[in-house]
């Protein structure tokens, strides 16, 4: 497994994340494209679903949870239908299970090569990893997958894989390890790709997928892509394997359209992605071309235990990315430091989750104490979220529980008793917070307008060992209250 | 085996309280009514914007049409369902033609010709499917025609499975919404990464 996504535990972020900051690159790169997308998400919602836009949300939401509810049924006919559609439903505990079902198949098969489209189950499971053990050499074709993959890089974004990376590392990467020639050039660096992975296409002996959304009703699956490469990765090969949680489960076509609506316009400001691919079955006898045999790997890997918890809603995420572009930490530390494929606010409350299901009691918290830490709680990501997830909700409740387990830093409870003190005795807050601005504008660091406190002196250099504090300048609202209501001007 | 999952996941569901007990409905996901008219214009514009050509022709045009499409092009596939569309398509192809029944052909392929089981007005997309269509034929050769009745076009998602559930039968059914594109490096978008850089629709009236 890729120690950036699937780190030592317990995992320590702020390294990461003080990397993170410093890179003015990728500060650059995941700044703009996470600010762009979240902007084009907004103008998009707007204009196709104006003030109806909450309410749309409201019923995706319903609808996931829904299946949630009832996954239990939804989950059995799926597996009837799928099976009736001439598929095998294979269904996996443990990461290891899932990759032992896939290498079985493979054996079965005498299978030497694997061409594979974006899957982030298959990330969390370290398939890769897996079969290159066994001997099967497997190609990502997603563009930035197969280039993460070349440079034994891990992605950062769960819908932008390469969003840390520029144009410049991959012209390297494609000299050194295709032998092509030096270009910068975003068009003729993919058709490069293109060309290096039409050969393999044709050769390769298995198809792997994940799945955006299995449908009960019709036992299919649906997969989204813009590239298509996943149509031509399973189109080819004589076996096809989709890799995929349970979650993923809804009743049917009947409930897909809001989802397909959501997904494209919440991740990509796409009224639809380009390749919306329904997987029926493998191939029957009067059609040409299609896999022979069609495996479902239904993925648990912590999942069921997340299901019969407090945190059910979790489930609801359909990858969309858009909580990841909309928030402010997520932007200045980049997807690696938060330790796993699932970065960004909903990783910071699903990977934990997913560690407790898997590792038993409160393993979860103790091993990623970090996490519900990196947020500052702005509701940008609930307000971003297609299905509504309250991830602020759970990141105070992961807070409160790592309090409780005395695993936050012993200043934050004595901040919190002094603050509560301070804000009971109007005279000794107004005194404490003259002495505060007072020693931070001493200790601040100017940096062009504005000062920064780095290292705040005594136990509130905890609180500055992972942020700077913003140095108020000029008076406070509270002395300009008071002189504008002197001098009559209105404020 | 899938006998004892399923028991762990019933338990569980019923763990926690149901918070949902029937789906809403998704009458706000509807933008376009079903029987709005000017679909044909709809679909045309927005297909238009996804980066998909449409050409609206008459049916007596369809030949000249596909010529003069096909004119500058090599190896050519017709994975044509509708038996008149095909014949028709074939014609147009002469000697461009190969087989269409072997898929690795289709990596030789320049243009793929497909009919389709439905349009869609509001996404500007098409619908194609295993039945009667060699695989992938839309997706292998850089180059994707696609043939379009006015009357195939249907208003949205929500129309399509509900009126039309027998398209999505075939063991591979893709909704398809432009030509293949990527924004990986730098977010520079860039087309035909491995699916057609181009997309011609042929809308005959």
């Amino acid at each position: 497994m890729n120690e950036l996504i699937a780190p030592a535990l317990p995992f320590d972020m702020l390294p990461r994340a003080r990397e993170a900051v410093r890179d003015v690159k990728l500060q650059q790169f995941v700044g703009n494209a996470t600010h762009l997308k979240d902007t084009q998400r907004g103008g998009i919602f707007g204009r196709d679903f104006g003030n109806d836009y909450d309410d749309l949300r409201t019923v995706a939401r319903d609808t996931k949870q829904y299946a949630l509810d009832h996954l239990d049924e939804l989950l059995e006919r799926f597996i009837e239908r799928a099976q009736a559609s001439g598929a095998r439903v294979h269904t996996a505990t443990t990461a290891a299970d899932a990759c032992n079902i896939a290498l079985e198949i493979a054996r079965h098969h005498g299978a030497k090569s694997c061409v594979k489209s974006k899957s982030m189950v298959t990330e969390e499971i370290g398939l890769l990893p897996a079969f290159e053990a066994a001997g099967i050499a497997t190609l990502e074709t997603d563009l930035g997958e197969f280039i993460l993959q070349i440079d034994g890089d891990a992605p950062s974004h769960i819908v932008t894989p390469m969003i840390h990376k520029d144009r410049v590392a991959t012209a390297k990467s494609f000299v050194r390890e295709l032998g092509a020639r030096y270009t910068e050039d975003p068009t003729e660096l993919t058709m490069i790709a293109r060309e290096h992975m039409r050969g393999v296409y044709r050769q390769a002996d298995l198809g792997v997928s994940g799945a955006n959304f299995l449908l009960a009703d019709e036992g299919a699956a649906v997969i989204c892509t813009n590239e298509g490469n996943f149509d031509l990765s399973v189109g080819g090969p004589p076996v096809h394997l989709v890799f995929v949680g349970i979650e993923k489960l809804i009743r049917g076509a009947c409930d897909l359209a809001p989802f397909l609506k959501l997904l494209a316009r919440s991740g990509t400001a796409q009224p639809l992605t380009v390749y919306t691919s329904f997987v029926r079955g493998p191939r029957r006898s009067d059609e040409h071309g299609g896999p022979k045999e069609l495996h479902y790997i239904l993925v648990d890997a912590g999942r069921i235990g997340v299901l019969a918890g407090k945190k059910r809603d979790l489930l609801r995420c359909i990858r969309c990315g858009a909580c990841l572009n909309a928030c402010p930490v997520y932007r200045k530390v980049g997807g690696h430091s938060y330790g796993s494929m699932y970065a960004g606010p909903i990783g910071a409350v699903l990977t934990p989750e997913l560690e407790r299901a898997q590792g038993g009691h409160d393993a979860g918290l103790a091993n990623y104490k970090d996490l519900p830490r990196a947020s500052s709680l702005c509701g940008a990501c609930y307000e971003a979220c297609p299905v509504k997830i309250d991830i602020p909700k759970f990141l105070l409740h992961d807070r409160a529980r790592l309090r409780a387990r005395g695993l936050s830093p012993k200043s934050e409870g004595a901040t919190l008793a002094l603050w509560r003190m301070l804000s009971q005795r109007p005279v000794l807050f107004r005194m404490a917070l003259r002495a505060v601005r007072f020693h931070a504008r001493m200790l601040g660091k100017a940096d062009g307008e504005q000062s920064w406190l780095t290292h705040a002196p005594g136990p509130a250099g905890a609180w500055t060992k992972s942020r700077d504090l913003g140095v108020a300048t000029g008076e406070s609202f509270r002395e300009w209250f008071k002189e504008h209501k002197r001098s009559g001007g209105a404020p | 085996m899938n006998e004892a999952f399923l028991a762990r996941v019933r338990a569980a569901v019923r763990a926690q309280p149901v918070t949902v007990h029937a789906v809403p409905s998704h009458a706000v996901v509807r933008r376009v009514a079903v029987e709005a008219r000017g679909l044909a214009e709809l679909f045309a514009k927005n297909a238009t914007a996804v980066g998909m050509r449409v050409t609206r022709v008459s049916d007596a045009d369809l030949n000249a049409t596909l010529l003069r499409l096909l004119e500058p092009h090599g190896a050519t596939v017709v994975a044509v369902r509708d038996p008149d569309l095909a014949a028709r398509a074939a014609k147009s192809a002469g000697s461009r033609l190969v087989a269409n029944d072997n898929a690795d052909a289709l990596f030789d392929c320049i243009v793929g010709i497909t009919d389709v089981e439905c349009a869609i007005a509001e996404s500007g997309s098409i619908v194609v499917s295993t039945t009667g269509r060699i695989r992938n034929a839309w997706i292998t050769p850089p180059i994707h025609i696609a043939i379009v009745r006015e009357s195939q076009i249907l208003a949205d998602l929500v129309d399509l499975f509900e009126s039309r559930p027998d398209a999505l039968d075939a063991a591979s059914t893709t909704i398809i919404t432009g030509p293949s594109k990527t924004a990986d490096i730098e977010g520079v978008l860039v087309t035909g990464v491995h699916g057609p850089a181009a997309v011609e629709i042929v809308l005959l009236a």
